[in-house]
């Protein structure tokens, strides 16, 4: 007799979406300490990447450090979780665009996306591609309807016993 | 309508989200702002290290140069970039098409001469590869403004659009 081994992928989706959830929060976590440990630099960052008027810029650069950090505590935690998905993915297009189309005007520039471990990235393909798995990550997340180990599913389990 | 639901609740998350985090932001750059750093900036360290190889220069002297006019301004960023808005009388020479470009403005570069280069400002190497440029063609009295583009802007110094006369 010949045994397969087949792995079941709709009994491992949970796991991968858990483990994808993690990874996500945890890599906007750790963007975020970056940038909320040398504010300054994000701030020339975001105005050298001259898409927004300087005001915007500012702006901008104060926000995003934060929207990082309180979404991807959501994501680890799975509170809010599709809501802080949605977040990301539109921060993720912001990326996409802005790291595009200095890449087209042939900018080279710093990234400004992981300011720790003396990390130092310059605007390229393969930061582009990053985003956009990110970004397909958060898609991916959003559309989910139950998370593993998460605050969401277990409040919904509470509020329907 | 169970679907309409679900949306609005993630998109209302999401709002939240941006809502809280643009408060928290702002609010902590106005509570920091002038204590935490007493207005020292901190940088990559791979920026440091080049810049500290190089003679920087402030907005601010700059501009005593500029108006002793014994400077040239370098714009290392690229044409649009420069045509967009750059220091008055400044010239372009964008920082990956130096050696294009320098032929034409070499004899603006005379011995007595000062050269300033600037780009987008503090963290921007643009500057710093043109100020390197010319210090390997013999240049000694080369500077980079570090503040860039960005400061010479906001000090309300004399700008210009469009390609220089």
């Amino acid at each position: 007799m010949e045994r397969k081994c087949v792995i079941n992928f709709a009994l491992m989706k949970p796991f991968i979406l858990l483990l994808l959830r993690v990874l996500l929060g945890a890599v906007f976590i750790l963007a975020a300490y970056g940038k909320l440990l040398h504010p300054e630099v994000l701030v020339s960052t975001v105005i050298n990447f001259n898409i927004l008027p300087l005001g915007l810029s500012k702006i901008f650069a104060y926000t995003l450090p934060w929207i990082e950090m309180i979404a991807g505590i959501m994501l680890i935690i799975g509170f809010g979780t599709r809501g802080a998905s949605f977040a990301i993915a539109w921060l993720l297009i912001s990326f996409i665009i802005a790291i595009g189309i200095n890449m087209h005007r042939g900018v080279s520039m710093e990234c400004g996306c992981f300011d720790i471990f003396g990390m130092n990235e310059k605007i390229g393909s393969e930061i582009l591609l990053r985003d956009v798995i990110f970004f397909l990550i958060a898609a991916a997340l959003v559309l989910t309807k139950e998370f593993l180990f998460s605050v969401d599913t277990f409040m919904e389990r509470k509020s329907k016993q | 309508m169970n679907l309409n639901k679900t949306w609005k609740s993630v998109i209302g998350t999401t709002v939240a989200v941006y809502l809280l985090s643009f408060i928290l932001g702002v609010a902590i750059h106005a509570l920091t702002t002038g204590t935490s750093t007493d207005g020292k900036v901190i940088l990559p360290e791979s920026y440091i290290q080049q810049i500290s190889a190089l003679k920087t220069i402030t907005v601010e002297d700059s501009y005593k140069d500029y108006t002793e006019e014994n400077t040239v301004f370098i714009d290392a960023r690229d044409n649009a970039e420069y045509n967009e808005g750059h220091i008055k009388g400044a010239i372009n020479i964008p920082y990956d098409r130096f050696q294009q470009y320098y032929p034409q403005y070499e004899k603006l570069f005379t011995k007595n001469k000062k050269i300033i280069t600037y780009c987008h400002g503090i963290g921007c190497g643009l500057s710093v590869d043109v100020a390197k440029d010319l210090i390997a063609l013999g240049y000694t009295n080369v500077f980079v403004m570090t503040e860039g583009w960005p400061g010479w802007m906001n000090a309300n110094l004399p700008i210009s659009v469009g390609k220089e006369p």
